[in-house]
């Protein structure tokens, strides 16, 4: 093809495209810069074909997010990916496919009210609210915030089953009756006891306060705690027992979330069971972001003031229900 | 309650907005005109989205996502006509949406997709997305491997520029070069295919 064959049209064109991708990059950089954005400003004055050729590569990048390949990607969790997925078509990616699936499900679980979804749960809880339930037996269980719980009693033993969130359980004496609560593939098997289970994306936490308990995993011998410690048992089936405060009581029963280097990803997906408007990360780099201390639970705006101090976190409320969370 | 809460929140970021240092001023200038298209285009967008999903949850759920994938852009707030592009990251995502609903019951693929692309109006835009995944999926693989990798690195790792550049042992202006080039052959190909 020889120059003359180029309409100049075509050549103005592919030269604006060229100029928008120099801007976007630019931009990208220096999100912030009020100067560069006035400099933009001016590059693009008021034509239209500038803007357009500037909205088609902001377009493409996005699109390009959804061609990922797996392992080029920083794993970010579920409740966090659950609506921008990358996912593709090829075969070898079906575990991508069942995984986000995984994560629609828990979008669905975060948007519907419990009782549309769950198998039957006997007490459950909704965004910032926390309950006390005392059984049949004289136990009582403490619901966290957007929690739930199944109760099945016999004369052989006290079956419950935490379908998620987080829950304190008190457990009266009975030793005839084992009182027995099993989390995801997890059971915590108590005589009279206190104990909280924790669920998040990817972790069951079983911390006791008080008495004993064995812990039964799958492929694995039970394990015994002792009071104020702590096991963490991962979805890749690992186990990590800790020790913590000789008698643990659990700070989200004195509207505290006690953080001890918890990705801020992780933190969030928590903070998200007490807060309204949801609470997002937006900044990948974020992700993984240690946070430690202690958070409030029912202070949204000490919160946020604790965040952007210690972590240099900003936030920016979208609307009423959204809060963005980025440098 | 809630209100309470955000009318508070709102307070907040007013303060921190102050006492802030020149430079993190301008963003938070930043967020106001992000937060100002979701009160103008709410509505609209919402309604095009229900229409997509058909279930006013998970279309609100999008909405979200769209202005999460938005907070990530910059210079949004110069844009003069911004609506049509907002209805286009929300429609990505709503067909994202649905087509990990199809994929739900373990199903056969395209031949079926095809099948059903008569019957339903979403299916048409579904297929055509699809299509230019395939076709920027081919561009990239086609890329000189330098330009690829820098492409990989800076899109899904979201690295910055300076970033890659240490990362790849190479100059900020190259990391440039080869992502305008990566970026301007997606675009072709776009372009080729659309003829």
């Amino acid at each position: 093809m020889t120059r003359e064959d180029l309409t100049p049209a075509d050549g103005q064109r592919d030269s604006i495209h060229e100029q928008a991708s120099q801007w976007f990059f630019r931009l990208r950089e220096r999100p912030g810069d009020p100067g560069l954005l006035a400099q933009f400003e001016r590059w693009k004055g008021d034509d239209p074909a500038k803007e357009a050729c500037y909205l088609e590569l902001l377009l493409l990048w996005d699109e390009l997010e959804r061609l990922a390949p797996d392992s080029d990607k920083r794993a970010p969790p579920a409740v966090e990916r659950a609506g921008p997925p990358a996912a593709t078509r090829t075969g070898h990616r079906r575990g991508l496919a069942a995984l986000l699936s995984l994560a629609m499900l828990c979008l669905l679980a975060w948007l519907l009210p419990a009782r549309y979804w769950l198998p039957a749960a006997d007490y459950a809880t909704g965004v910032g609210e926390t309950r006390v339930v005392e059984l049949a037996d004289g136990s009582r269980l403490h619901l966290n915030g957007r929690s739930a719980v199944t109760v099945d009693f016999d004369s052989a033993e006290r079956r419950l089953r935490l379908l998620y969130g987080e829950a304190f359980f008190e457990v009266a004496r009975d030793a005839a009756r084992p009182f027995r609560v099993a989390a995801r593939d997890t059971t915590t098997e108590a005589i009279g006891t206190a104990f909280n289970i924790r669920i998040t994306d990817g972790r069951v936490d079983t911390t006791l306060t008080e008495g004993r308990v064995r812990v039964h995993l799958p492929d694995r011998a039970p394990q015994p705690l002792h009071a104020g410690q702590r096991l963490s048992w991962t979805g890749d089936h690992s186990v990590r027992v800790s020790d913590g405060p000789g008698h643990y009581l659990p700070a989200w029963k004195q509207g505290l979330l006690a953080l001890d280097r918890q990705p801020l990803a992780e933190v969030v997906e928590l903070l998200n069971r007490h807060y309204r408007p949801m609470i997002r990360v937006v900044d990948p780099a974020l992700w993984q972001t240690p946070v430690s201390g202690t958070l409030p639970l029912d202070d949204l705006p000490t919160l946020l003031a604790m965040l952007e101090r210690s972590l240099a976190v900003r936030h920016s409320a979208i609307g009423e229900q959204l809060l963005l969370l980025h440098r | 309650m809630s209100t309470n809460f955000y009318q508070r929140a709102l307070l907040a970021s007013d303060l921190t907005g102050d006492d802030d240092g020149a430079g993190s001023a301008s963003e938070a200038q930043q967020v106001p005109s992000l937060d100002a298209l979701y009160q103008q285009h709410r509505p609209a967008l919402l309604s095009h989205l229900q229409r997509m999903v058909k279930d006013p949850h998970i279309a609100e759920e999008l909405l979200h996502d769209t202005f999460i994938r938005l907070s990530r852009m910059p210079a949004l707030s110069s844009i003069r006509q911004p609506k049509s592009f907002l209805l286009k990251v929300a429609s990505n995502l709503a067909l994202d949406h649905l087509r990990q609903c199809q994929r739900q019951p373990d199903s056969g693929g395209e031949e079926e997709l095809a099948e059903q692309a008569s019957s339903e109006p979403g299916q048409l835009d579904l297929l055509l997305q699809e299509r230019r995944q395939r076709r920027l999926r081919e561009a990239i693989d086609q890329l000189p491997p330098r330009a690829r990798e820098t492409l990989l690195l800076v899109r899904y790792r979201e690295l910055t520029l300076r970033e890659a550049a240490q990362e790849l042992g190479i100059s900020q202006t190259m990391v440039e070069k080869h992502l305008k080039n990566a970026l301007q052959k997606c675009r072709a190909v776009l372009q080729s295919d659309m003829q």
